[in-house]
């Protein structure tokens, strides 16, 4: 019995190893199609909770207490007005969209409020980083260098080209369906790191660093704790949504 | 097998249905060892498969960057540093209560020694597993400089080192410095893991801070 002891920790060594790997395959990045369904949930409660309560609301000053029976008129259409009010123009465009250039460059674009930010990238040596407006279903962004963006948003397609110098690539890309960001940036405190990655839905990363204004591929980011290493930097990346500053 | 068959048949009859396993003495084969001396040879060979099937496997499989998030830690850097370094202090205990074993540190109870060796090495062993399915999975066999570099070679090794420990324990009969050697290889490769890991993120730390 004695003899095997040794043999038994090889074997617990290997079984927890074993766990381990099962359970980092399982750590995928949040998967969309559960933040769709969680976003999609609420839509539908909703409609139905506004149309009873709207009933019971004017019917219930004879009924029920009074007071509270001056104020429905009022704070029945709050409820519905938020889950409606993102609605109205811009905010109707919300959402993330990955697809390709001409060429194989990734893109990732993410709208918020009518305003939006935009990342191409080859994952070896290409970034650009372009940010501006969407005026109806139009995107207008620009970048450094003089890079420009423009595009078609069409409900889970967005259609459009990339402009750098003179050279012309178009793009498309679909919506990712989910609310998991798909835009990553770090940066390290001293600025020699400057990491972009485009995190797809399938968990995919693409992704460029620049080190000392040379553009290298991105080491992958571990998607538990968004953190990598960069020739011995621990660098933390947080997601990119377009912000007030979308001229910056 | 014609001429052992050849040579064999005047001294034992030629019976078809007799499996040919009592061949005469192989002249070619090692004369017999003088004792129950057993082989080191099936656990180096296995440790080495486990080596290169570690380098093999970190360097083809596509670093994920997932892993397994474990609570109470601020990031997958510190995890490992302190997994690493709690396998770090159980080998100091695997050096003492070897060293206790043989007898080197004076009158200290075998028994006792044998128990303290027998369960440091296994917790030892269980806080690196953890690291290095994080390394393997996560990160890969990386080459960036010389001390990811070491630090990959050298973690590949350990577990393969690790493996011939386990295997050779078993093994009556061997000589008596396979066993100090193999372990003393052992707790060297960890230190070295350790070393350009753990040691390494502490006084990157204290200089970024």
């Amino acid at each position: 019995m004695k003899r095997m002891t040794p043999i038994l920790t090889l074997a617990s060594g290997t079984a927890l190893a074993a766990v381990l790997f099962t359970m980092s395959a399982q750590a995928a990045p949040p998967a969309p199609a559960g933040a769709g369904a969680g976003a999609a949930a609420p839509a539908p409660a909703g409609p139905e909770a506004t149309p009873e309560e709207t009933p019971e609301a004017a019917a219930s000053p004879t009924g029920d207490a009074p007071t509270p029976g001056a104020q429905p008129g009022a704070p029945a259409p709050p409820p519905s007005a938020p889950a409606a009010s993102p609605a109205p123009g811009a905010a109707a465009v919300d959402g993330t969209w990955t697809g390709r250039l001409d060429g194989g460059a990734t893109i990732a674009l993410t709208v918020r409020q009518g305003r939006a930010v935009a990342y191409v990238c080859d994952g070896r040596s290409l970034e650009i980083w372009l940010r501006g407006r969407v005026t109806g279903t139009k995107l207008e962004l620009s970048g450094a260098d003089g890079a420009q963006l423009t595009g078609t948003i069409d409900g889970d397609r967005v259609s459009g080209e990339v402009r750098v110098d003179d050279k012309r690539r178009a793009f498309t890309a679909t919506a990712t369906g989910g609310t998991s960001p798909a835009l990553y940036r770090a940066t390290a405190a001293d600025k020699r790191v400057d990491g972009g990655w485009i995190v797809l839905a399938d968990g995919t990363q693409v992704g460029v660093v620049t080190w000392n204004g040379k553009p290298v591929a991105a080491p992958p980011l571990d998607p538990a704790f968004w953190t990598t290493i960069v020739k011995g930097v621990t660098v933390t990346a947080v997601p990119v949504v377009p912000g007030p500053e979308a001229g910056a | 097998m014609a001429e052992h068959r050849q040579g064999g048949t005047h001294a034992l009859p030629d019976l078809d249905d007799e499996p040919d396993v009592q061949v005469l003495p192989d002249p070619f084969a090692d004369p017999p060892a003088a004792g129950p001396r057993a082989s080191i040879v099936l656990p180096l060979l296995v440790g080495a498969a486990v080596a290169v099937a570690l380098g093999a496997y970190g360097r083809t499989h596509t670093p994920t960057g997932i892993a397994v998030n474990v609570a109470g830690f601020s990031g997958p850097q510190t995890v490992k540093v302190w997994l690493g370094s709690g396998a770090a202090f159980f080998a100091v205990v695997q050096l003492l209560s070897a060293l206790a074993m043989w007898g080197r540190l004076g009158p200290v109870p075998p028994a006792l020694a044998g128990f303290a060796h027998r369960w440091s090495g296994r917790v030892a062993f269980l806080l690196a597993v953890p690291v290095a399915v994080h390394c393997l999975y996560a990160l890969g066999f990386a080459d960036h400089d010389l001390r990811t570099l070491t630090h990959s070679a050298a973690g590949c090794f350990f577990f393969g080192a690790f493996t011939t420990k386990m295997l050779a324990l078993p093994r009556r009969g061997l000589a008596g410095w396979v066993l100090p050697v193999v372990g003393g290889v052992v707790f060297t490769v960890l230190m070295l893991v350790w070393l350009t890991s753990s040691v390494w993120y502490f006084t990157t730390f204290g200089f970024q801070r």
